[in-house]
């Protein structure tokens, strides 16, 4: 895995009227079902944005500044490789840690996300307890 | 000094030494006697401390157990709480559209994401039902796929006897054709009792090396949710579609 070590900390969001701030998770995939899975998997933790493509999520990014990307590398249009070097070249997700999730779990694959600014992966089907694990890990959240 | 005055004092020294000896003697049995004491009660203590230090190596051997009985019992709730929430999303992407190409693409996606396998194809019955026709497929050559006839290889078993065939598990009844040799499961799609069409998935991802529990879990939710959720399109395409279907929502019931 690329990337070193987590870079956002939960209690470095800071208080807004009294509440804390959840970290905001920016999910792409062409998938509903794979989008659907990610937020019953996150929302009791985090505030999730949904893009189902390369584009919307550079706008929702631009404009939302997640604190985490999971992004799904096969996508029709632009692919989550391009989408990854993209959100890297923009100022507001250039640190921000981005999660591959992709049915490519070859070595070749996973190089290509490291080069591309990927910070890790999780293969699909997603094992649920390692991508919360690895979420939480990147967000300095408790389990 | 006279002989008998020496022998007067040295009777006396030897019996002052006799007593003294004596008395350090009594002295001794006495203390003896205290340190037996002494000792017998830290050995009772001793004891005492052995029993409840024992105890507490019970309690605590009693603990780990409870505490890892609890570990396995959450991890298999976490792990159902999973395999629970992949077969809603499932049925919700199911049943989320009447469209029939919207269904079939969720049989997709459940296939490719949540199964894990990115070579699928997709059957159904055709009017006759003698014959299964291609409605779409993922990763494959279609060709020579088109038409499955019933009984004819393992997906025309599968649609013919309405059992699941999954590859080194049940495969009893089945003899492969050449182009199901990458066969891992055929699953018949049944309405009502009635075979209308199968999903047949041949390889799975390189990185999955074995179907999971919950893989099963999902191969019965297709057979039956995934039947029901494309026969009912079939309604929608045969009264016109959608937007007449949309029509005659409104006009029956009427806004308040």
């Amino acid at each position: 895995m690329a990337g070193g070590a987590p870079s956002r900390k939960t209690d470095r969001m800071g208080a807004s009227m009294g509440q804390e701030r959840k970290p905001k998770i920016l999910l792409v995939d062409d998938s509903s079902t794979v989008l659907i899975m990610e937020e019953m998997l996150l929302r009791s933790k985090y505030d999730v944005v949904k893009a189902t493509g390369g584009a919307q999520a550079l706008r929702i990014a631009a404009e939302q500044k997640p604190d985490l990307v999971l992004l799904d590398i096969v996508m029709p249009a632009m692919d989550g490789l391009e989408t990854c070097r993209l959100l890297r070249a923009m100022e507001a997700t250039r640190s921000t840690p981005i999660i591959m999730v992709t049915t490519r779990g070859e070595r070749k694959t996973m190089d290509a996300a490291t080069a591309a600014g990927a910070n890790g992966y999780v293969t699909k089907p997603i094992d649920q307890k390692e991508l919360l694990s690895k979420v939480d890990q990147y967000l300095g959240a408790k389990p | 000094m006279s002989d008998s005055s020496d022998r007067d004092d040295l009777g006396d020294y030897v019996r002052q030494v006799h007593q003294n000896t004596q008395k350090y003697l009594r002295d001794l049995i006495a203390e003896n006697e205290r340190l037996f004491a002494l000792i017998h009660t830290l050995e009772r203590e001793l004891d005492r401390e052995r029993k409840d230090r024992l105890r507490v190596e019970e309690r605590i051997a009693a603990l780990d157990a409870e505490r890892k009985a609890y570990l396995e019992r959450y991890l298999e709730v976490e792990a159902q709480n999973a395999n629970v929430s992949n077969l809603y999303v499932a049925t919700l992407r199911l049943h989320a559209s009447i469209g029939h190409a919207d269904v079939l693409t969720a049989i997709h996606e459940i296939v490719i994401n949540l199964v894990g396998s990115e070579e699928l194809a997709v059957f159904e019955m055709n009017s006759q039902g003698s014959t299964l026709l291609l409605s779409s497929s993922f990763g494959l050559d279609p060709n020579g796929m088109q038409r499955v006839a019933l009984g004819v290889g393992i997906i025309g078993a599968c649609a013919l006897s309405g059992r699941t065939f999954i590859a080194g598990e049940k495969t009893e009844g089945f003899a492969p054709i050449p182009l199901e040799a990458n066969l891992t499961v055929c699953v018949p799609l049944i309405v009502e009792g009635v075979v209308t069409g199968a999903v047949a998935i041949f390889r799975l991802l390189e990185h999955k090396p074995k179907l999971e529990p919950i893989d099963h879990e999902l191969f019965a939710l297709l057979g039956t949710q995934a039947a029901t959720a494309l026969y009912c399109t079939s309604f929608v395409e045969h009264s016109g579609g959608r937007q007449s279907l949309r029509a005659r929502a409104l006009s029956e019931y009427p806004r308040k």
